[in-house]
């Protein structure tokens, strides 16, 4: 494996020993994969010389927060059980109306679950800073020292297209010969069809 | 990452020799009305259009390279161009493609709309309450077929260290 060498490096290598400030964009990210890159940052894994006793972990400001995704209908069929061990202290919440209620609250738990079960997860979740939006005080934003990659790539609506790379894109549609305009213009759906009630349809005739 | 093909590149190989002429090409037909008093006569003119007609051999427009072209729902360009103005797909009649690719184009189309990619072509009545407002995204086209619940447990340990929603302790937070 090559070394790196340099002042970068060497400068890289100094910042370990210190508690680093991470920034990750949320917008259109897995949570889960997310969480599993923000846990591993909080608990300083990335770092080579990790150890578990060692305290090197780093802080992580996650910004966008309402804009996490998940993957198909999972905000709908990802279902939290939440059970305070009294009675009727029990709910299965799906996870869109936790999200809904608190934009930061799905993706600490995310990171929660991702930071293992151990001692001192509870100190390595307070170095997290969750903010729904792009939004964040003077004295977070001035301690951020390193842009974290995103882990999914954030598809481009076809708004965000501009005209020359429509125009550079090839055409794939070939119409035949004696194809009308017309005919590609938008169709009036047909609708249902309503089944006429019991003898009613007699009746008209 | 999403593990999504992009079906860019090989079709911008196998379109590199297209079909070139000298006058401009007019393959396509327009109705045009011309009203003189009572009469209203109909008329089908013909149109300028960049590309070439297809003829009854040609292959399926997304099966023509070796391998076989896997769409996703980010190739928006791609599904736009198989796309009416209201957001459904045109039938295959007209675009000549075979089957199964028809509809895979057609579950890559509705995903993209779920998505939120077009926002444009959507009809206005499009349901996004509830879940539906929030990003998702698919690792597949057949992956909303396999819908399976998802049980979690929730953890009532929560440190709320700056306010999630707007309030007034938040606006005090921002300069001014």
């Amino acid at each position: 494996m090559a070394t790196r060498t340099g002042r970068f490096a060497r400068a890289n290598q100094w910042l370990q020993f210190a508690r680093q400030w991470h920034l990750i964009d949320a917008n259109h990210q897995d949570v889960y994969v997310l969480g599993e890159k923000v846990a591993r940052h909080l608990a300083g894994k990335q770092k080579p010389l990790w150890h578990p006793e060692a305290d090197c972990g780093d802080h992580v400001v996650v910004v966008n927060c309402k804009d996490v995704a998940m993957e198909g209908f999972d905000w709908k069929h990802r279902i939290f059980h939440f059970d305070n061990q009294y009675p009727q202290g029990r709910a299965d919440i799906p996870a869109y109306q936790i999200h809904e209620y608190d934009p930061c609250r799905v993706i600490f738990m995310a990171i929660y679950n991702k930071l293992g079960n151990n001692l001192i997860r509870r100190k390595h979740i307070q170095r997290l800073h969750l903010f729904p939006d792009a939004k964040m005080p003077e004295y977070i934003q001035k301690n951020i020292g390193n842009l974290l990659e995103q882990v999914q790539v954030v598809p481009r609506k076809s708004t965000d297209y501009t005209a020359e790379e429509r125009a550079a894109f090839p055409r794939l549609v070939h119409f035949p010969e004696d194809h009308f305009e017309e005919w590609e213009a938008p169709i009036k759906p047909p609708g249902r069809h309503e089944k006429p009630a019991f003898g009613k349809a007699k009746d008209k005739k | 990452m999403i593990p999504s093909i992009s079906s860019t590149a090989p079709l911008r190989q196998c379109l590199t020799l297209r079909r070139i002429s000298t006058t401009a090409l007019q393959n396509k037909w327009k109705l045009v009305e011309k009203t003189d008093g009572n009469t209203t006569t109909v008329k089908a003119v013909k149109m300028v259009d960049t590309e070439p007609p297809r003829k009854p051999e040609d292959r399926c427009a997304l099966c023509t390279c070796n391998i076989p072209i896997k769409l996703a729902y980010t190739d928006v360009l791609v599904l736009e161009q198989f796309m009416r103005p209201d957001g459904t797909v045109l039938p295959r009649q007209l675009t000549g493609i075979c089957k199964s690719q028809q509809l895979r184009l057609e579950r890559c189309v509705m995903q993209a709309h779920w998505a939120g990619l077009f926002p444009d072509r959507t009809i206005p009545e499009f349901d996004r309450a509830g879940y539906k407002r929030f990003s998702r995204y698919w690792r597949d086209d057949m992956s909303m077929y396999f819908l399976t619940e998802k049980k979690e447990t929730g953890t009532w340990y929560y440190l709320k260290r700056y306010p999630s929603k707007d309030s007034k302790t938040w606006k005090r937070l921002e300069p001014s």
